[in-house]
């Protein structure tokens, strides 16, 4: 079933370039319960986009056809598990003629490559390799990545204890895989005497970070783990990665060297004195070349080693700067907009057991402190030129508790008419998802530019009202947790007091639904998908699809 | 790792005999332990206790890595004098394998290994070098996890009979639900199990509930970064069945994903309700235990015997639980039947409701008895009082807030409350018999490092103790007086030069007397009683 709504469009003469007449194609669906998630992607590069739903073993690509949808005869299944193979991962790849693709792994290492021909998938296989680490089921994992930006797909597949990087070349040819030491987080329970506590497994794996380190503009390849920091630099005259990395700091090495935490030695008049064993190690640019450099912090003492186009220059510092009392964290930000990033040392006061005591009881405050080095042409000024001291101050902690729980109450239990949405979209025809759709008692209201104000990120410091001018600075926790209960979404601040531009009253779906915001048709204007509560068989949903 | 062994209670260990006159009367020559001290890098996990040789004396065994050798089983065994091999026995965990749980299979003396991997678990026997010749399949099960971690191993506890037939039985949590493989050996040399049911704890209840599931989660951030500075942030967020359901590709269309930067190459979780295998009626045998949702969306527990798969689906019995943030199965009443009780509350009010197994079943509408506490960390604990009688441990703590101004301390409250036998209706005496308050502040604050448990008889004479770590770190008991008051001096205390920050009292030989685990910063004391 197919209508078509005429959104009144209530206020639109501030918004001349805003469409005059905003128009959605409403089609209501039902997917299977056993739909496990849906991937929106122009999979043919029509113009439209396709619906990928995963199943417990098959994929399911739903077609757009002139921008509509037949979710009972326009779809192809990919049946990836069976008995025999009970976990693979999947993802999406194109080939230098644009071909489309599923590539599925299995478990068993195989890649295979689904390429749609425009009527159907032909299955071919592309690479054997090492049996794979991937949790039971089929998985969405995004491991079809141009790693060395040649065009050619590449391939991250999660092995036992890292990363198989497979690159290949426009032959399809694979070099030797270089073994990635990326972590894969698992987390196991599997006997517990406890019956509220569930048995099982989650298994997190981090995505591979692909930057410029060395000012080649070609991606290089950092990996950033608990025990080590590796970069592979890519080498562009051999259009490849280097076996081994170019450099590595040994996190074990830095933590050996700072000394175990043994809390038998734990000052209880300072327990902050523990930061002296933290460290941290911060790959930037700091001297303005666009080579990375590193800044190593060990305690309270600060190292930076400077970048060069081939790797760091690890045997001496550039520079050593040492700070007293319990440094908490550094950063690299420009303060003085020169244009060079001056570093951002914080420290915190000492803290005591008394301390804590207290603050269990009563509220309390801990200073915090950061100084700031100045960067002079690439090194940091030997003593800080600025000082600023962020007071944040909390109530009593047994009362800090209380008030969150209290808070998740009151949210958790609140009821489906609650159900409150806004999302950040493009509406009009501006490039820019400065329009807001705010989502509630089954009405959709559209706000266009709204967001102008709201484009760019959370400016630096602004938390706490930062200027140049002023020092000194509080955050009072008591007014932040106060205002859980009543707050509003930021995104909706600038509709205060506004009309909508559009309202869309939608009847056919709970108030329960959720609403995404898409591209499917070719209009360059988001559409919206909204899936409704679960009956026991079937996901309601409604795409509304905008007609230009 | 590094271990150091002394042979007697000498040198830096000393048993200190507070009251004479007790210990004469109590002791049965335990002033001497062989005392044994492990350093390991991962201090504070897992430390296993197994006889693995069969010589009737607990060895010592724990996981270990190192980007070397990968990892490894590390078996310290305890040798005669109570002591333990300085150098460990290595047993290399092949990287398919997940768990490691313990059982006696085969006739060959002491424990095996069992070793549970993707697809199905196997023994191997420690005192066989190697896996060749000696991995054996036991089943072939598709295990609910299916990644290994590349530097733990998850240990499991030793496999137990199910079926009251005196030989040890398996119940493994699988994706459609868990197996349990009934032993059914023949041949005392080679171990066999047979899938007798596959029981899934998953209702249509449950699975709508978590799909529907709309509660509310407390995301609390203070971070300094160098786009933000300082940010300090609340928010409560509450979920939708459909978060995260809907993605792109290419990534980051919609506001939802452009929020989330960092996203991970692969995210998944797969897990099932826990089944727990207890005595709950007086029928040979255990029954199996789990939590999921009635037609009212209430949580349930669910009981239910072992039968063969001809009647799987049936249940002895299911009951709507009230509300509760906590269910713990106990044996209340030591009547040797697993009875239940609930806490509820938060912050430092908090309501105990008790429930008596009545013979394979609970009455939830009605509890058996409440208690209500003003305290934080609220724990109920119920050991046998000196004549055998269930008495109820509750333990909490307050903060009055004037002793933390002007003492800057806190109070531990510790309350027994004796077995009722007055009111049959009421498990435990109305009011606690005894109360004990002690006050922590800075100087003795080492004592807070774990509660005084009531659980183990240090001397064994029979009746529990009181055992507590002391302001100064060490370990000490005192007696639990006939009228079930604390006594207010130890009788007994063990002095090392490291503070013990945990303590575990178990049998690590074949004599009638107490061993210790004793858990420092960075080193573990293992001590063993001598005759």
């Amino acid at each position: 079933m197919r209508k078509i709504i005429i959104c009144s469009v209530i206020a639109f003469t501030n918004y001349l370039d805003a469409a005059a007449e905003l128009i959605f194609t409403e089609q209501p669906f039902q997917l299977p319960r056993a739909v496990q998630g849906i991937t929106v992607t122009d999979f043919n590069a029509d113009g439209s986009a396709e619906l990928i739903a995963q199943f417990p073993s098959n994929l399911r690509i739903f077609f757009a056809n002139n921008s509509e949808y037949d979710f009972d005869k326009n779809f192809i299944d990919i049946f990836v598990l069976s008995e025999s193979q009970q976990s693979a991962a999947w993802d999406i790849s194109y080939d230098h003629n644009n071909n489309p693709a599923i590539v599925v792994l299995n478990s068993k290492g195989q890649l295979n490559r689904w390429v749609y021909d425009g009527a159907r998938f032909n299955e071919e296989l592309i690479l054997a390799s090492l049996t794979p680490s991937i949790p039971r089921g089929l998985n969405r994992l995004n491991f079809v990545i141009d790693a060395n930006n040649d065009e050619n797909n590449d391939y991250a597949i999660p092995q036992f204890g890292g990363i198989g990087l497979f690159i290949s070349d426009q032959r399809g040819q694979f070099t030797n895989p270089i073994s990635l030491n990326s972590e894969i987080e698992v987390n196991t329970l599997l006997f517990s005497n406890n019956p509220v506590r569930d048995l099982g497994q989650k298994t997190r794996i981090p995505e591979l970070q692909l930057r410029d380190v060395n000012a080649d503009n070609e991606l290089d390849l950092i990996i950033d783990t608990e025990e080590r920091l590796e970069a592979y630099i890519f080498d562009g005259s051999k259009k490849a990665f280097p076996d081994t990395p170019n450099y590595l700091i040994d996190k074990n090495e830095i933590e050996a060297r700072l000394g175990e935490f043994d809390i038998e030695n734990v000052d209880f008049s300072n327990l902050t004195g523990v930061l002296a064993l933290t460290h941290e190690e911060i790959l930037e640019d700091i001297n303005g070349d666009g080579i990375e450099d590193l800044l190593l912090r060990e305690g309270g003492k600060v190292s930076i080693f400077e970048g060069h186009s081939e790797g760091l220059k690890l045997d001496t510092p550039k520079q050593i700067l040492r700070s007293g009392g319990n440094v908490l964290s550094t950063f690299l930000h420009d303060e003085n907009n020169d244009g060079y990033k001056d570093l951002w040392l914080w420290r915190v006061e000492p803290i005591s057991v008394s301390d804590i005591f207290v603050w269990l009881a009563l509220s309390g405050r801990i200073d915090l402190e950061a100084f700031i080095y100045t960067n002079q042409n690439g090194n940091f000024a030997r003593r800080p030129a600025r000082k600023i001291t962020v007071s944040l101050k909390f109530p009593p902690v047994t009362r800090l508790a209380s008030s969150f729980n209290q808070a998740r109450e009151s949210i958790r239990t609140a009821t489906d008419r609650d159900n409150e949405q806004t999302l950040r979209i493009n509406r009009n025809s501006n490039q820019l998802a400065d329009d807001l759709a705010h989502y509630a008692g089954g009405k959709i209201e559209i706000f266009l530019d709204n967001l102008k104000e709201e484009d760019k990120d959370a400016s630096f410091l602004s938390s706490v009202g930062y200027t140049s001018e002023q020092d000194v600075y509080e955050i009072d926790l008591r007014s932040v947790i106060d205002g859980i209960e009543n707050q509003i979404d930021p995104l909706l601040k600038n509709t205060h007091g506004k009309k909508a531009d559009t309202v869309i009253q939608l009847n056919n779906l709970s108030q329960n639904a959720k609403i995404f915001a898409v591209r499917l048709n070719s209009d360059n204007h988001d559409d919206f998908i909204l899936l409704d509560a679960l009956s026991d068989q079937w996901i309601d949903g409604v795409l509304l699809l905008s007609n230009e | 790792m590094k271990a150091k062994t002394s042979g007697n209670a000498g040198n830096s260990v000393r048993l200190t005999l507070l009251l004479a006159g007790s210990v004469a009367a109590n002791s049965h020559g335990q002033d001497n332990f062989a005392q044994f001290e492990l350093e390991r890098e991962e201090n504070w996990s897992p430390l296993i206790s197994e006889d693995m040789n069969g010589d009737r004396l607990k060895d010592l065994v724990y996981s270990h890595y190192s980007e070397t050798g990968g990892r490894e089983l590390y078996i310290h065994y305890q040798q005669p004098d109570g002591t333990f091999q300085t150098t460990p026995n290595r047993i290399e965990i092949k990287r398919e394998i997940i768990g490691i749980g313990f059982a006696e299979l085969r006739t060959t003396p002491g424990m095996e290994l069992v070793l549970y991997a993707n697809t199905g678990v196997f023994s191997l026997s420690s005192s066989i070098e190697g896996y060749s010749n000696n991995l054996r399949p036991l089943v072939r099960w598709d295990l609910i996890a299916n990644i290994p971690d590349i530097k733990t191993v998850e240990f499991l506890p030793p496999l137990e009979d199910i079926n009251g037939d005196n030989k040890v039985d398996m119940l493994l949590p699988g994706v459609n639900g868990y197996g349990l493989f009934l032993n059914t050996t023949i041949d005392d040399e080679k171990s066999s199990f047979a899938l007798e049911d596959v029981i899934s704890p998953v209702n249509d209840n449950l699975l709508s509930a978590r799909r529907n599931n709309r509660g509310a989660e407390l995301n609390g951030r203070l971070s300094l970064n160098a786009k933000e500075g300082i940010v300090v942030d609340v928010a409560v967020k509450r979920s939708h069945p459909f978060d995260g359901f809907l993605t792109t590709w290419p990534r980051a269309i919609s506001e939802e994903i452009l929020q989330e930067e960092n996203q991970p190459l692969l995210e998944n979780e797969s897990w099932v309700p826990n089944i727990v295998i207890g005595n709950f009626d007086n029928s040979v045998g255990n029954e199996l235990a789990y939590l999921n949702l009635d037609n009212e969306a209430r949580s349930q527990l669910n009981l239910r015997s072992l039968r063969t798969q001809t009647s799987a689906d049936e249940l002895d019995w299911a009951g709507a639980l009230p509300e509760g943030d906590d269910l713990t199965l106990v044996d209340l009443d030591l009547d040797g039947l697993l009875d239940t009780f609930l806490l509820e509350g938060s912050g430092d009010s908090w309501e105990a409701k008790l429930y008596r197994n009545r013979g394979g079943y609970f009455n939830f509408k009605v509890p058996d008895q409440i208690m209500r506490f003003s305290g934080y960390d609220v724990r109920l604990k119920v050991f046998p009082a000196p004549l055998g009688d269930p008495t109820l441990n509750v333990s909490y703590y307050t903060i009055p807030v004037v002793e933390a101004i002007r003492n800057t301390s806190v109070t531990r409250v510790n309350l027994i409350y004796e077995n009722n036998i007055v009111d049959d209706a009421l498990l435990f005496g109305r009011k606690p018999i005894s109360r004990q308050e002690e006050n922590f502040g800075v100087e003795n604050i080492r004592g807070l490092a774990e509660q005084l448990s009531l659980d183990f008889d240090i001397d064994g004479d029979g009746a529990n103790d009181a055992i507590y770590i002391t302001e100064n770190g060490t370990l000490a008991a005192k007696k639990v007086q006939s009228d079930l008051t604390i006594a207010e001096d130890p009788f007994w205390e063990y002095i090392l030069p490291k503070t013990v920050f945990e303590f575990k009292v178990l049998k690590l030989n074949d004599d009638e007397i107490p061993d210790l685990i004793l858990r420092h910063g960075t080193s573990t004391t293992v001590l063993v009683s001598r005759p």
